[in-house]
């Protein structure tokens, strides 16, 4: 199996454009080109400001420590103002945040709009890739219960499957099966679901969040176990252990290419991600394909790229059933 | 309490709790403080061997947050400390009980960080690592670190006193 790198077509670093980690040298508003990503990032930046500027005022008062739960407590009160998955909204929801934003942003929604109607948010926090993967690939089955039962027998599989992926990369049973146990008993309670229940599930922390973890340890085991493939694309001689433990393993650690390629492969489930930035140059916006090494037995679920952040579109030509 | 707490914390910290009874890894013992409240553990650790911390018995606590394990607990030794990686008051200051992006010392980018895949177990074998070879690149304690880089049988001597203190010599 070969991997191809997947270029990126953006002016912003995929990686670390707009992340919220709590680093306090590298935010600058010049990596900043997302309003959703933005807000949050402004208050953090002035909130480091601020407790630098106590820090010298009265001696360094406040330990890194403290700064770092001020901080977190910024972030905090930033991410509950929004579900951790919110409702679907029209598309124009998404027009109206550019209205006074740049001509770019608003020619490619307008042109996103001819093929996609809706969009759904999740929540900026770091998880918000793994999150709307998981809603999605979850919500397409649910649709599909009664129609396609057999999106839900795969799914069901895949997911059991994932168990043995997780001891082949030598993950302990005791780290990983409270996470497992909620993924599969939420996909398996799928079959008397409706949408209102699928929602209220991903919005309650413990649910959503095992979920969220569940997916962020498949991808780590997927690339763990396929070293030789993955290992060559990290940078200043990290190991694939280091680099898993750094940016993978842990909750709010942003996703980058690898980790979608890797969830991909791992649930033979493709994704479609839109790109949406403020890219003068061209009023399209770029589809970028992720594709599991079999064939896809489904459409690609579609997310939405905002440097930063990812939420879920939707096709027109697959129109939500009831719409929620 | 805790029937307030998250299950899934609850549920995880039960199972290491049990795991850590049947298979105690020597040099270390720990539990819940009481059986009503599996949020706050009591653990000993035997100083290692070959080092000025030989001989000690060591009293620490863990706290766990609610969402447990995605977020570390904080463990803090409630006896008199004289280690680099030791707040004064305690607070044990290594990199497994850090996130990736919660850097208060700026560890090493290979240093061990806290995720679900590590545990109690974990975190106390770091800990008996970390009083078998001090890390004075990411100090808690200055004065400690600097006695432990410049004058290293002062720090040891000074450890040795702490450890009979600790056994109410």
């Amino acid at each position: 199996m070969t991997v191809t790198p997947v270029p990126v077509p953006t002016e912003a670093p995929i990686p670390a454009a707009a992340t919220i980690a709590p680093t306090i040298a590298p935010i600058t508003t010049g990596a900043v080109a997302d309003p959703v990503a933005a807000g949050a990032v402004a208050n953090l930046v002035g909130a480091t400001a601020a407790a630098a500027a106590a820090g010298q005022g009265q001696e360094a008062q406040l330990t890194d420590e403290q700064i770092l739960t001020q901080m977190q407590a910024i972030k905090d009160e930033e991410a509950n103002a929004h579900p951790l998955v919110d409702h679907s909204v029209d598309l124009m929801e998404l027009a109206q945040e550019y209205e006074n934003g740049s001509e770019a942003f608003k020619k490619k929604i307008e042109n996103l709009s001819d093929t996609h109607d809706r969009m759904r948010r999740s929540r900026g926090d770091g998880n918000c890739f793994y999150r709307a993967f998981a809603f999605a690939w979850f919500e397409r089955v649910m649709l599909a219960i009664k129609s396609k039962p057999e999106l839900h027998v795969n799914a069901v599989r895949t997911i059991e499957e994932t168990k043995d992926l997780l001891l082949a990369a030598q993950f302990e049973l005791l780290a990983f099966e409270d996470f497992y146990q909620v993924t599969l008993e939420t996909l398996q309670n799928l079959v008397h679901f409706t949408s209102e229940e699928l929602l209220t599930a991903f919005q309650n922390d413990e649910v959503s969040n095992s979920i969220v973890m569940h997916f962020r340890l498949v991808a780590s085991a997927f690339l763990k176990t396929h070293q030789d493939d993955y290992a060559p694309f990290l940078e200043f001689g990290q190991t694939m252990d280091e680099f898993c433990s750094m940016h993978v393993e842990a909750m709010g650690r942003e996703s980058e290419e690898m980790m979608l390629i890797a969830l991909t492969k791992a649930t033979h489930v493709s994704i479609e991600v839109a790109y949406l930035s403020g890219n003068q140059s061209a009023d399209e916006v770029n589809f970028l394909p992720f594709l599991p090494d079999t064939a896809p037995y489904m459409p690609p679920l579609v997310l939405l790229y905002r440097p930063g952040h990812y939420d879920i579109l939707y096709r027109k030509s697959h129109c939500l059933e009831g719409v929620i | 309490m805790h029937k307030t707490m998250g299950p899934t914390a609850l549920r995880r910290l039960m199972t290491e709790y049990r795991e850590l009874t049947l298979h105690a890894p020597e040099g270390i013992t720990a539990g819940p403080t009481t059986e009503e409240n599996f949020f706050e553990w009591e653990a000993l650790i035997e100083g290692p061997q070959d080092t000025p911390y030989e001989g000690g018995i060591f009293p620490a606590t863990l706290i766990f947050p609610k969402d447990y394990p995605l977020s570390p607990p904080v463990m803090k030794f409630t006896c008199e400390m004289f280690h680099p990686n030791i707040y004064q008051d305690g607070t044990v200051c290594i990199s497994i009980l850090h996130a990736p992006g919660d850097d208060p010392n700026m560890y090493e980018s290979s240093s061990e960080r806290w995720s679900p895949v590590q545990s109690v177990e974990k975190i106390l074998l770091s800990v008996l690592s970390m009083l078998a070879e001090p890390n004075d690149e990411s100090g808690a304690n200055i004065e400690a670190c600097k006695v432990w880089r410049s004058d290293r049988k002062h720090f040891d001597e000074t450890v040795r006193s702490t450890v009979r203190k600790t056994l109410g010599l």
